[in-house]
C-alpha cells in the first residue's frame, strides 16, 4: 500500500471517528471529552477535534439536549444532499412526537434539512440556537487556551 | 411547539461550525465491506461506548455521505425485511398445514356427498316445444347428414303433435 493509501485511510478513519463522535453527542451516549483528546485529532485536524469536543464539554455543562438539538440541526443542513422526501418523513414524524434524539443518526438525518421549529418540537421551546452556539464558541476557546498553556498536550506538540 | 417570542432563530445557520463537515470527502471514499453494512442493517453491534458500538457511528456516519452504501443499506434493509416475514409465516406452518388439510378432508366429503349432475342445458330434439331457438334443427341439418326438406317437414309435424297434444291437456 503506497503511503498516498494509507493517509487516506487515516484522514478517513479520523474523520468517520469524528462524526461517530457527532453521533454519541447527538445520542447522549458519549464518552468524556477529555478521554477523546487524541483520538479525534489523529490526523492533525486539531480545530475540528476541538470543536467536537466543545460540543461535548457544553452538553455536560449547559442543557444536554438544547446542544443535542444544535447537532442534529447541524447534520441535517451539512451532511448530504437535500432529499425531499426524507424531510417530509422525518418532518411528519417529529410532528407527530415519533421520535426523540436519542434515536436519530447521521444516516436519518443526513439531506433532511430541518427547519428550528421541528428542533424546538424535540427539544423544548426553551431552546435558544445563538445563546447555545456561544457557550459553545466560549468553551471552544477555552480549550484552546488549554491547549496552548500544556506544552506536553498532544494538539500542541503536533503544531 | 414555538419558540418563545423574543427567541426566533430563523435566521440562525451557524456559519461558524460549518467546518466540521467540510473535506469530508475520505469518510465517503473508502467504503465498508458488505458483511459490515449486512451487520449495520442487522444492528449487531449495539451502539453506544462500547468498542464494537463505534463501528455502528462510523456506518451511519459514512452511508449518510456516500450514496452507494445508502442503496446497498436499502436493499439490505428490504431483503432483511422480506426475510422477516418469512420467518413469521414459517412460525404459523403448523397452523396453515392444519388449515390445509381440514380443507382438503371437507371438499372431498362434499364431493361424495353431493355428486355434480350433468353439466350445461339439456340435449333438445326436433320437436321438442322448447326449442324457440332452432337448435334443433340445426343440429338435424348439420349433424345427420338428412335432407334438410324432410327434417323441416319433421320438424312441422312434431310441434303441430305437441301443440294439440297442449291443447288437449288444457
Amino acid at each position: 500500500m503506497s503511503e498516498d493509501e494509507l493517509q487516506l485511510q487515516l484522514k478517513a478513519r479520523a474523520e468517520l471517528a469524528r462524526l461517530a463522535y457527532g453521533e454519541q453527542i447527538l445520542q447522549c451516549t458519549n464518552r468524556d471529552p477529555d478521554e477523546m483528546v487524541g483520538f479525534l485529532m489523529l490526523d492533525g485536524e486539531v480545530e475540528k477535534a476541538r470543536l467536537w469536543r466543545a460540543v461535548a464539554v457544553a452538553k455536560r455543562e449547559g442543557s444536554a439536549d438544547y446542544i443535542r438539538g444544535m447537532v442534529a440541526y447541524m447534520i441535517s443542513h451539512e451532511v448530504g444532499e437535500r432529499n425531499r422526501q426524507k424531510q417530509q418523513d422525518l418532518m411528519r414524524r417529529i410532528e407527530r412526537g415519533e421520535v426523540h434524539l436519542k434515536d436519530l443518526t447521521f444516516e436519518q438525518l443526513a439531506g433532511t434539512r430541518l427547519r428550528w421549529k421541528h428542533i424546538f418540537q424535540l427539544v423544548g421551546k426553551e431552546f435558544n440556537p445563538t445563546r447555545e452556539k456561544q457557550l459553545i464558541k466560549e468553551i471552544y476557546e477555552r480549550l484552546k487556551k488549554e491547549e496552548e498553556l500544556s506544552p506536553d498536550h498532544e494538539s500542541y506538540t503536533r503544531q | 411547539m414555538s419558540p418563545t417570542q423574543d427567541n426566533n432563530p430563523e435566521e440562525e445557520r451557524l456559519e461558524e461550525f460549518r467546518f466540521l463537515f467540510r473535506d469530508l470527502h475520505p469518510a465517503s471514499a473508502i467504503h465498508p465491506p458488505q458483511s459490515i453494512l449486512a451487520e449495520y442493517v442487522r444492528g449487531i453491534r449495539q451502539k453506544g461506548i462500547e468498542p464494537q458500538g463505534w463501528q455502528s457511528h462510523a456506518i451511519s456516519a459514512h452511508i449518510a455521505l456516500c450514496p452507494s452504501c445508502q442503496f446497498q443499506v436499502h436493499k439490505l434493509r428490504r431483503k432483511e425485511r422480506v426475510g422477516q416475514i418469512w420467518t413469521r409465516a414459517t412460525r404459523w406452518r403448523p397452523a396453515y398445514l392444519y388449515l390445509g388439510v381440514v380443507l382438503f378432508i371437507s371438499v372431498i366429503v362434499a364431493i361424495y356427498l353431493f355428486p355434480p349432475g350433468p353439466v350445461g342445458p339439456p340435449v333438445k330434439g326436433p320437436g321438442d316445444v322448447t326449442d324457440s331457438s332452432g337448435l334443433a334443427q340445426l343440429r338435424c341439418e348439420n349433424l345427420l347428414g338428412q335432407d334438410a326438406k324432410i327434417c323441416d317437414a319433421q320438424l312441422i309435424s312434431d310441434t303441430q303433435v305437441s301443440r294439440s297434444r297442449t291443447v288437449h291437456l288444457r
